[in-house]
């Protein structure tokens, strides 16, 4: 069973899926990272 | 392996597709997955990609998941360095030996971009549910050993 801590004392991966908050979708990660991008210089 | 020739047990995921591993699940987890499973498999980043792909995850949740986050994905990646201002993906890629780029920028998806980025890095883009509906571990797993895939050796999820 997967537990809440990963080998290394790091969250599991599951526990840090499981506080994801829901009804994020791929698009908004796309734009939100595109605009990141766009501010940074020289990229 | 020679100068910068891909090694194709070498990914990189841009930051929208790892930002989405987390957040969103579906085709991104799936692709990442395959990596968790096998700890032969490499997921290649540098502190640039993983730095965007916490500030997208602090903005779309919060800076203690995006820490924690941050945390353990360190413990997954191998984490090469390159020139500030380069793009994270194409950079980690090229300085990482990587033979794939997992991301949803259309701009690297077209197949100009590919060609034109291959002047640089010979790194195919795929977006995560390409990858993770092609990665044939058994038919990869000689690159690595002479022995059968013993299949995955790894809990995804731990």
């Amino acid at each position: 069973m997967t537990g809440t801590r990963g080998a290394d004392d790091t969250p599991s991966w599951a526990a840090l899926f499981d506080r994801a908050p829901e009804h994020i979708s791929e698009a908004t990660i796309r734009e939100l990272l595109a605009d990141h991008r766009a501010e940074e210089p020289d990229r | 392996m020679t100068g910068h020739d891909p090694d194709p047990t070498r990914v990189v995921a841009d930051a929208d597709v790892l930002a989405a591993d987390l957040l969103v699940g579906g085709d991104s987890r799936e692709a990442i997955d395959h990596i968790r499973r096998h700890s032969w498999m490499t997921l290649v980043a540098s502190d640039p990609l993983l730095d965007d792909a916490q500030t997208v995850i602090s903005r779309l949740a919060d800076d203690d998941l995006a820490a924690d986050w941050r945390r353990k994905i360190e413990t997954l990646v191998e984490r090469v360095e390159h020139p500030e201002g380069d793009h994270p993906g194409l950079a980690a890629a090229y300085h990482g030996h990587a033979a794939h780029v997992l991301t949803y920028d259309e701009s690297l998806l077209t197949t100009r971009a590919n060609s034109s980025t291959k002047r640089f890095v010979e790194t195919s883009f795929k977006p995560p549910g390409g990858f993770a509906r092609l990665f044939d571990p058994e038919r990869l797993y000689p690159e690595v050993s002479d022995d059968p895939y013993p299949g995955p050796d790894r809990d995804p999820r731990a």
